[in-house]
């Protein structure tokens, strides 16, 4: 069973790790996240919850996401799951 | 002549855009480039000059990096430069 991987500059194999979900109750809505995605994988979304707006993240286009975990790394709340994918 | 190409999770092909330099003129060594990189490609230089310091990121480890440009994404100063690396 083999795993997506990619090339480092120096031909290192390397094993990317998907970002799979953000969790909702943890995220704060930062946006560290989504600065740091130079794919466009994450969006900002609101939600009215009592008189207050819930702010959080959430994974937009997941298939563009090349693995990078650069989203991870910003988090401050490690919200955050990630996964290697199979081949087909 | 080809180059690197990594698979998104959806299998599509991107061309990995490797960093090449970073312009030390340019960069104030805010450092946001060193937190967002997973693969520590970037440290932490510091020279004297006159009454105070100047301090600067460099390419430490360019063999490392896997061209995700995360760290162009944070740099305030577009202080970085890519290239793509033939296979």
């Amino acid at each position: 069973m083999a795993l997506i991987t990619g090339l480092t500059r120096d031909k290192k194999v390397w094993t990317p790790q998907f970002v799979t979900s953000i969790a909702k109750n943890v995220c704060i809505g930062c946006g560290r996240c989504f600065k740091a995605c130079a794919k466009g994988i994450l969006a900002f979304e609101e939600e009215e919850v009592g008189d207050t707006v819930k702010a959080y993240m959430k994974v937009l286009n997941p298939g563009k996401c090349i693995g990078c975990g650069a989203c991870g790394r910003t988090c401050p709340k490690s919200c955050f799951s990630f996964e290697a994918v199979e081949l087909p | 002549m080809s180059y690197i190409t990594g698979l998104r999770r959806d299998l599509t092909e991107w061309t990995p855009q490797f960093v090449k330099a970073v312009d030390s003129e340019v960069c104030i060594g805010c450092g946001r480039c060193y937190k967002v990189c997973v693969r520590d490609v970037l440290a932490y230089e510091e020279v004297d000059e006159d009454d105070s310091a100047r301090g600067y990121m460099t390419v430490a480890n360019a063999g490392n990096c896997i061209g995700c440009q995360a760290c162009s994404r944070t740099c305030g100063k577009k202080a970085f430069s890519f290239e793509a690396v033939e296979a």
